[in-house]
């Protein structure tokens, strides 16, 4: 098999190109995905036998809350990548991940407080799940303050692939914590062994909604990866001739 | 919809669509700043070259 186009992916104006074209489609497909998701979750999906509608939540929160550690575990080993083989790319990935990650550990935080209120009685209890996931945001908040901390974009992007590496022991802590201690949180619904525990009239919307926000941190990774190779490579002759041609 | 929830389902959907709003829109807004800051910088050094 010929491997050399992924190879070539590894070059800033390549993968510059690459994004351009396949960022604008992820986007559309994600939207779409995350409007028809979340609208049958919310008008058609039957109500839960014990939560009654309050369940609806689900549909923000189980998919943002499970993107913000798949995004962690990314840039872990971008990270990885990153310092062992000094790839640009891959330092990149690690700086521009990390706000979007911190936007949807938000979002799970706040609908889960939100959701906790009517189920639970309290917005917030110092649960191992939630205290987790807290832990989770500070860390995405320490690599944003971190790269903005360096003047030298390489130097920043290294010590942020350090902390995402160290910083990656709390996810299975969030992801196993409601089995390991005990928890107020529910356990796994969908990602467990056998089959998931809900019926398919509900399911449905959440897969599509859970899909669409993969798809949307996809593109929103690419667009923020393209801006860092912009700002690195800005005395480079590519993106002189991007910019003469985006004028 | 329950209206004893019907508050939180709707500020939470809110909050997720803020949040997909900003993921959508805050690296095209970078990037137009960014292209106007290159674009700046590159005239600056045309200048000084001529």
């Amino acid at each position: 098999m010929n491997w050399t186009w992924f190879h070539r992916l590894g070059s800033p104006p390549t993968f510059f190109r690459f994004a351009e074209r396949l960022a604008p489609w992820l986007m559309t497909v994600a939207l779409l995905l995350i409007v028809v998701g979340c609208g049958a979750g919310l008008f058609l999906a039957p109500k839960d036998y014990q939560q009654g509608d309050a369940f609806r939540m689900i549909y923000v929160h189980v998919p943002t809350a499970a993107i913000s550690l798949s995004i962690y575990a990314l840039m872990a080993v971008a990270g990885a990548v990153a310092l062992i083989w000094r790839m640009k790319l891959a330092e990149a990935a690690v700086v521009s991940a990390a706000p979007i990650g911190a936007s949807f550990t938000v979002v799970a935080l706040l609908t889960g407080m939100l959701w906790g209120k009517p189920m639970w009685g309290a917005y917030w209890v110092w649960d191992a799940r939630l205290t987790s996931e807290l832990v989770l945001l500070f860390l995405y908040l320490g690599v944003m303050v971190l790269n903005s901390a360096f003047s030298d974009a390489r130097a920043a992007a290294r010590a942020c692939a350090w902390l995402a590496l160290v910083g990656v022991v709390n996810v299975p802590i969030v992801k196993f914590s409601v089995d390991w201690w005990n928890s107020l949180h529910q356990t796994a619904t969908i990602m467990k062994f056998g089959k998931p525990s809900m019926s398919w009239p509900m399911l449905w919307p959440l897969l599509m909604s859970v899909a669409g926000f993969y798809l949307l941190f996809g593109a929103a990774l690419l667009r923020r990866m393209q801006n860092q190779l912009l700002w690195r490579e800005r005395n480079t002759r590519w993106v002189a001739e991007w910019l003469k041609e985006a004028k | 919809m329950d209206p004893r929830y019907a508050t939180f389902i709707w500020a939470c959907f809110g909050i997720a669509a803020i949040a997909v709003l900003w993921n959508v829109f805050a690296p095209l807004i970078e990037r137009n700043k960014l292209k106007a800051r290159l674009s700046e910088s590159a005239e600056e050094s045309t200048d000084q070259d001529a």
